[in-house]
C-alpha cells in the first residue's frame, strides 16, 4: 500500500509540472488535468536529468510550469490551518517557501520510481456555476491495481487552479495539516518553519546523494 | 474434538498474552509534544508503542531480508513470483466481488485467473492486464465494510501493522481462507516456504516507497495511520472521493 501511495504521490507532483501553454486548451478542469498529465508524462520520459533527480533542472521546471496552475498560497494556508491567520506576513512567506521546497524535494525523490505508466482522466461531473471541482484520474500499471489520483481545483479569475490532491483516498492538505498542527502546538509557528527547513535539508542531502552530484 | 480444544486453549493463551502485552505497552508509551487527539484512534498510546515495536522488528529482520531478496533475485524471477501470488489472490478477489454483489468485477477477476493460469503459465505471467482485464484486490475487511460494518477504532496488530477492529477480524478470515492453505498442507515445509516467500515479496514491493513516505512524514506514526485509514475508506467506497471535512481557514481564500 505504501508503495502505491508513493508512486501516486510522485505522479501527482509530476503531473503538477505542467507547461504554462497547457492552460490555453484548458478552460475546463478535467481538460486542464488531461493536457497537463499527458504533457508531463511525455517531458519526464524524455528528460534523463529529471529522472535522476537533478534539483536545479527540477526547480526550473516547477517555476516555469507548475506554479501557473497551482494556487500555492491557498494550498499552504490550508495545510497550516487555523494557525495561518496568526502568522505574520513574513512568517507566511517563509512557510510558503519551505512548503514549496518540501513538495519539490518529495517530487524529486519520487520521480525515480515512476515508470511505464499511463493516466486515464475521468470526465468531471460539475455544474457551470461550480467554482470548486474534483477531477478523478487513474494511474494504470501492468499487473497492479490502478492508483486513484484526484485533484481539487478552484475557479479563479486566472482560470482553474489546483489547490489539493488526493492519493489513494488521502487528501494531502489534510495529511499535512494534522502533523503541522502538532508541530505548531509544540513549538509555535517558527518551530514549524524550522522543522520544515530541517526536513528539507535532510531530503536535499538524500536526493543529491542519489543523483550523484 | 481434542484438536479443536487444543486450538482453543492456544488461542486463549495468545489472547491473554496479547492483553498483557497491550497493558504493558500502554503503560510505557508516551504521546509526542503538541499531540493532536484523533477520534478514530482512542487506543493511541498502545498503538504508538506497538507501531514502534513493529518498526524495530522490521528494521532488524524483515527489511534486511527483503533488501537481500531484491539484490540477489533477478527482476524477471521476482516478477514471476509476484504474479503467481497475485493470481492466487485474484481467485479470492473473485469471491469477494461476488459477496459484495459486484458481478461485473467478479467476472473481470475470474477472467484474469483464467487467462493468467493458462496463457500466463500457472499465473507466472500477467497477460490479462495487457488485454484489458485490470487488477483489483479485495479482502474480508472490505467485504464487511461493504456490508455496512464501520471500521471501529484504529488498531496496530502486533507484527502485522496498521488495521482497525473490523479489518483485524477481516484479517483473521483472510488467513482462514488463504489459498495457500487450500493448496498445501497447513504447517508443511512447502506451505511455510510459500508463506515466507509471500511475506518477503510483499515487503520488497514496499522498499522503493519508503524514502518518499518519510518525506511526507513529520510524525511517521500519524502518516501511516492517516494513509491507512484513508486508503481503506476509499477501497470500501470503491473510489468515491470523500469531501474535505472542513475549510480550516474559515472558508476564506487567503490571497
Amino acid at each position: 500500500m505504501t508503495r502505491h501511495l508513493i508512486c501516486a504521490a510522485a505522479l501527482c507532483l509530476w503531473t503538477l509540472a505542467s507547461p504554462a501553454w497547457a492552460q490555453t486548451q484548458s478552460s475546463t478542469p478535467d481538460g486542464l488535468i488531461k493536457s497537463v498529465t499527458q504533457d508531463v508524462l511525455e517531458s519526464i520520459r524524455t528528460d534523463r536529468s529529471l529522472q535522476k533527480g537533478d534539483l536545479s533542472r527540477l526547480n526550473q521546471l516547477v517555476d516555469q510550469r507548475v506554479m501557473p496552475v497551482v494556487n500555492f498560497s491557498r494550498m499552504t494556508a490550508l495545510t497550516v490551518g487555523v494557525n495561518w491567520r496568526k502568522a505574520t506576513p513574513e512568517q507566511q512567506e517563509r512557510l510558503m517557501a519551505a512548503f514549496r521546497e518540501l513538495l519539490l524535494l518529495t517530487y524529486a525523490d519520487a520521480l525515480r520510481q515512476v515508470q511505464d505508466t499511463t493516466v486515464q482522466v475521468r470526465p468531471a461531473r460539475y455544474e457551470a456555476e461550480d467554482t470548486d471541482v474534483v477531477v478523478r484520474t487513474f494511474v494504470l500499471r501492468t499487473g497492479k491495481e490502478p492508483i486513484q489520483l484526484d485533484y481539487r481545483l478552484q475557479k479563479t479569475p486566472e482560470g482553474w487552479k489546483i489547490y489539493d490532491f488526493n492519493v489513494l483516498g488521502l487528501w494531502l492538505v489534510d495529511h499535512y495539516r494534522a502533523q503541522f498542527a502538532q508541530l505548531v502546538s509544540a513549538k509555535g509557528l517558527d518551530g514549524l518553519i524550522s522543522a520544515l527547513q530541517a526536513k528539507n535539508q535532510t531530503l536535499r542531502q538524500g536526493v543529491q546523494a542519489k543523483a550523484g552530484t | 474434538m481434542r484438536l479443536w480444544g487444543a486450538n482453543l486453549s492456544v488461542a486463549s493463551g495468545l489472547r491473554l498474552g496479547m492483553l498483557a502485552l497491550m497493558l504493558g505497552l500502554s503503560a510505557c508509551a508516551s504521546l509526542p509534544e503538541g499531540h493532536q487527539a484523533d477520534a478514530r484512534d482512542p487506543w493511541e498510546r498502545y498503538n504508538r508503542a506497538m507501531f514502534s515495536f513493529n518498526t524495530e522488528v522490521d528494521d532488524a529482520v524483515l527489511r534486511p531480508v527483503a533488501k537481500g531478496y531484491r539484490d540477489v533475485v533477478p527482476e524477471p524471477l521476482r516478477d514471476a513470483i509476484s504474479n503467481f501470488i497475485g493470481n492466487l489472490s485474484d481467485m479470492i478477489t473473485t469471491i469477494h466481488h461476488l459477496l459484495q454483489g459486484e458481478a461485473g468485477k467478479a467476472g473481470n477477476a475470474a477472467a484474469r485467473v483464467f487467462i493468467n493460469s493458462t496463457v500466463g503459465i500457472l499465473g507466472l505471467g500477467d497477460p490479462a492486464s495487457s488485454v484489458g482485464y485490470g487488477k483489483t484486490k479485495e479482502d474480508f475487511g472490505q467485504t464487511f465494510g461493504r456490508w455496512g460494518a464501520g471500521p471501529g477504532p484504529y488498531f496496530v496488530i502486533p507484527l502485522l501493522g496498521p488495521s482497525t477492529v473490523r479489518d483485524t477480524a477481516g484479517t483473521a478470515f483472510d488467513f482462514a481462507a488463504d489459498p495457500f492453505n487450500l493448496v498445501f498442507q497447513v504447517g508443511s515445509a512447502t506451505e511455510m516456504g510459500f508463506q515466507i516467500t509471500r511475506l518477503v515479496d510483499r515487503r520488497a514491493s514496499l522498499l522503493d516507497g519508503e524514502s518518499t513516505l518519510d518525506a511526507l512524514s513529520f510524525d511517521r506514526y500519524v502518516s501511516v495511520r492517516d494513509a491507512y485509514l484513508a486508503r481503506r475508506n476509499q477501497q470500501i467506497s470503491n473510489g468515491d472521493v470523500p469531501a474535505q471535512s472542513q475549510d480550516p481557514v474559515n472558508g476564506d481564500s487567503p490571497k
